[in-house]
């Protein structure tokens, strides 16, 4: 499966991040660049978990005033900042949704199911799918974003393991793990 | 948690474009610095009241904050004013340099203004400008464009100048003070640089995705922000710039006496200079003109007698009762000539011993115009022979002696531009062993950036002014309000400035207790006022400052007297 390899950057740029990151912790203002820098995919990962736009924005905006008042806090271990970010994102979402379930929405891309029904080694055929759906719809929090991730945003596992704080190979297991008992629970229904 | 049910397949995603619109960076300042409601806190949900969408800003609490959205900036000023922390820039003279000054930076003094330094490099090419402060540019090639984007060739000018000295800075007129999320600022410096290019005398700007890289040499250490200033909206904050150990040769300038040396250019008198260029005229044009020989006619070739103007044919001086004859080659000459009554006879010279004789007989009823040219020969008729050659005698000798004299001119000339020469390769090389002994190498701090545009950029960390201020009123001895121009507040040891108003009648003075900071007043006439901030009067009121007397004319006249008289 080809993933989204904006995620990933060479070092020169990891450099270039902390220079901006050191710049904002002495001014605010020079935090703008970040927030340009990674405003969309934050706005793109809060949305692939809702249905409302304005929602999506307003996370977003509040992931990057926690991540501007927490700067000082944050420590450099040679990860891309992107993943201190997606792990703001994903508190303010589950912050959110603890008290706003009816927001939580899955948004599912065909071709994002085609590359699970390969994983699973199924085929793929409609009411096998909707069932996968309805399964989907009922899994644990973590475990839906696990999918999502993977699936429908195409993370590799050593980001999801970074943006988790997951060993790559533990992502990977726990990922096969959910699939497997997915593909039990569809046949047990079945 | 569970989705219940709510699930979309294949949602239209959202483009690049449409979630950009969305951004709102002073919401997220906003936010950031105490105002605005925390979402997802239990409370039912989000206060999208911040955010609408790509709005502006509102500030809840008691942090006082000012925008730079236009539609806040009369209410920002009034707020100033009431603060007074000054907005305005000091009053600018009139400026008639060709480089477009922004509209930020105003000159409290045209003179004491710094000049730049002028390189030249090949526009395809670019090329490295290494300063005697150590500092580096590095400029890639086809990095310049004109106004209209299109690629330049040929020579560009580029113009530089550094900062390091916070005075420098003020007197440059370069502003100092930032605002960044609701808080006023000054700027501590560890260097600012002006780098701009021309062609022609049109200013040029930097190609799309390329970067000058300039290297900085001083002694500030650690890490500081990098800023561009932006001719409309101040500066910009573009990332971080560090500090890095390395050892450098520096150049100390030769003293004799207490003077610093000039160096002599290293461009010498040669032996063709002017001098010996007007001799080499003279003897050239004396050569022309050197006496023929006496030629003797010859008795079977035909003659014409013509009197000639000596001034204009100088060689032919000795030819008295000169004739011409016809010359052997011409094939023109017939009797017949002799027989026409010609209006116009008129000789020029034709080679090394001939020379040309045309001869014009207008038309006139019944016959047409005539023209002939004759080659002939000046010569001398036997019977007046003797007397010529004597006469070329003389003529000669007088010749050779003031030809002998012109060329012993010329040699004498010519000896003396070599000695000159001379003197001066002997001088260059003795000031450049004396300048390399003067070289040392000691550790500097370099700090190392690269620039996406030309104009003038910060390496500064913004600072908050010190809560202790002392409100004053600056008058001279007699009391009267001293002219101010500009009023700044120094602190030579951070390479802080504050810039506290102009030709206002209050101005408020940070002090900090242990701080060398001083306070620097521009006056009109070309002069300053200075002062500890630490010997002000604690209490506020009127401060007693008397102008220095005297007219500086440059910035380092100004920064030596303050370093010598202030602590």
């Amino acid at each position: 499966m080809n993933t989204n390899s904006k995620y990933h950057v060479d070092q020169e740029k990891l450099e270039e991040e902390r220079h901006m990151l050191e710049a904002a912790r002495r001014d605010p203002q020079a935090f703008a660049p970040l927030y340009g820098r990674y405003f969309e995919p934050i706005f793109r990962f809060v949305y692939q978990r809702l249905d409302d736009q304005n929602l999506a924005q307003d996370l977003t905006q509040q992931t990057f005033i926690k991540a501007l008042e927490k700067l000082n806090k944050y420590e450099d271990r040679g990860l891309p900042f992107s993943s201190w970010l997606y792990r703001i994102a994903l508190n303010e979402l589950n912050q959110h949704f603890r008290s706003n379930s009816k927001n939580r929405c899955l948004n599912i891309e065909s071709a994002g199911v085609d590359a699970m029904m390969e994983e699973m080694n199924e085929d793929r055929y409609e009411p096998y799918i909707d069932k996968l759906i309805e399964v989907m719809d009922q899994l644990e929090p973590e475990s839906q974003t696990l999918i999502e991730m993977r699936f429908f945003e195409k993370r590799s596992f050593k980001e999801i393991g970074e943006i988790l704080e997951l060993t790559e190979n533990n992502a990977k297991v726990r990922l096969y793990r959910l699939l497997d008992k997915m593909k039990m629970i569809i046949s047990r229904v079945a | 948690m569970r989705t219940n049910g709510k699930h979309n397949i294949d949602r239209k995603p959202l483009s690049t474009e449409e979630i950009n619109r969305k951004q709102d960076f002073n919401a997220v300042l906003a936010g950031a610095s105490g105002g605005g409601a925390k979402g997802g806190q239990g409370n039912g949900g989000f206060n999208s009241w911040l955010y609408i969408a790509g709005s502006s800003i509102l500030i809840i609490g008691a942090i006082l904050t000012w925008t730079l959205l236009p539609s806040n900036k009369e209410e920002a000023i009034q707020r100033q004013v009431e603060q007074n922390i000054p907005e305005t820039m000091p009053r600018t003279q009139e400026d008639s340099e060709d480089i477009v000054r922004a509209p930020l930076v105003r000159l409290p003094v045209k003179e004491w203004d710094m000049a730049y330094s002028s390189h030249t490099l090949d526009a395809k090419k670019g090329g490295i400008i290494s300063l005697e402060s150590g500092t580096i540019i590095r400029i890639p090639g086809s990095c310049v464009v004109d106004e209209n984007n299109q690629a330049v060739n040929g020579k560009v000018e580029y113009r530089f100048r550094e900062f390091i000295d916070p005075i420098d800075i003020a007197l440059s007129g370069i502003p100092m003070h930032y605002d960044s999320a609701g808080t006023s600022y000054y700027f501590e410096t560890a260097g600012m640089t002006e780098l701009r290019a021309f062609q022609g005398g049109k200013e040029l700007k930097m190609a799309a995705g390329k970067k000058v890289e300039i290297t900085l040499k001083n002694e500030v250490k650690g890490a500081y922000n990098l800023y561009q200033l932006d001719e409309e909206n101040g500066w910009l904050p573009k990332g971080s710039t560090q500090s890095k150990k390395e050892n450098t040769t520096v150049q100390e300038p030769v003293v004799d006496n207490g003077k610093i040396e000039e160096r002599p250019a290293p461009t010498f008198i040669t032996p063709i200079n002017d001098g010996v260029t007007a001799i080499k005229s003279e003897i050239s044009k004396l050569e022309n003109e050197k006496p023929k020989a006496p030629q003797k006619a010859t008795i079977s070739r035909p003659t014409f007698n013509l009197e000639v103007d000596f001034k204009d044919f100088p060689e032919l001086a000795s030819f008295e009762k000169m004739l011409f004859e016809v010359a052997p080659e011409d094939k023109v000459f017939t009797q017949e000539l002799y027989k026409v009554d010609w209006n116009n006879i008129e000789l020029k010279r034709h080679s090394a011993s001939r020379y040309k004789m045309i001869l014009t007989k207008v038309a006139s009823k019944g016959s047409p115009r005539q023209e002939i040219e004759l080659i002939v020969i000046p010569v001398i008729a036997e019977e007046d022979f003797a007397k010529a050659q004597k006469q070329y005698a003389s003529l000669i000798a007088d010749y050779e002696q003031k030809l002998a004299a012109k060329k012993a001119e010329e040699k004498r000339l010519i000896m003396e531009a070599q000695e000159a020469q001379k003197k001066a390769e002997i001088a260059y090389e003795e000031m450049q062993k004396r300048l390399v002994e003067q070289r040392k190498t000691v550790e500097k701090i370099s700090r190392t950036f690269s620039v996406d545009g030309f104009g003038i950029w910060n390496c500064d960390n913004p600072k908050i002014r010190a809560n202790k201020n002392i409100a004053c009123r600056f008058t001279d001895t007699k009391k009267e309000p001293l002219p101010i121009i500009a009023a700044y507040c120094i602190m030579p040891k951070s390479k802080g400035l504050l810039f506290l108003g102009n030709s206002a009648a209050n101005y408020t003075v940070p002090v900090r207790d242990g701080s060398n900071s001083v306070l620097l007043l521009v006056l009109e006439g070309n002069q300053i006022a200075v002062k500890n901030t630490s010997d002000l009067n604690p209490i506020e009121g009127i401060q007693i400052l008397v102008p220095v007397p005297k007219e500086f004319t440059n910035a380092t006249e100004i920064k030596n007297y303050i370093y010598q008289t202030m602590r």
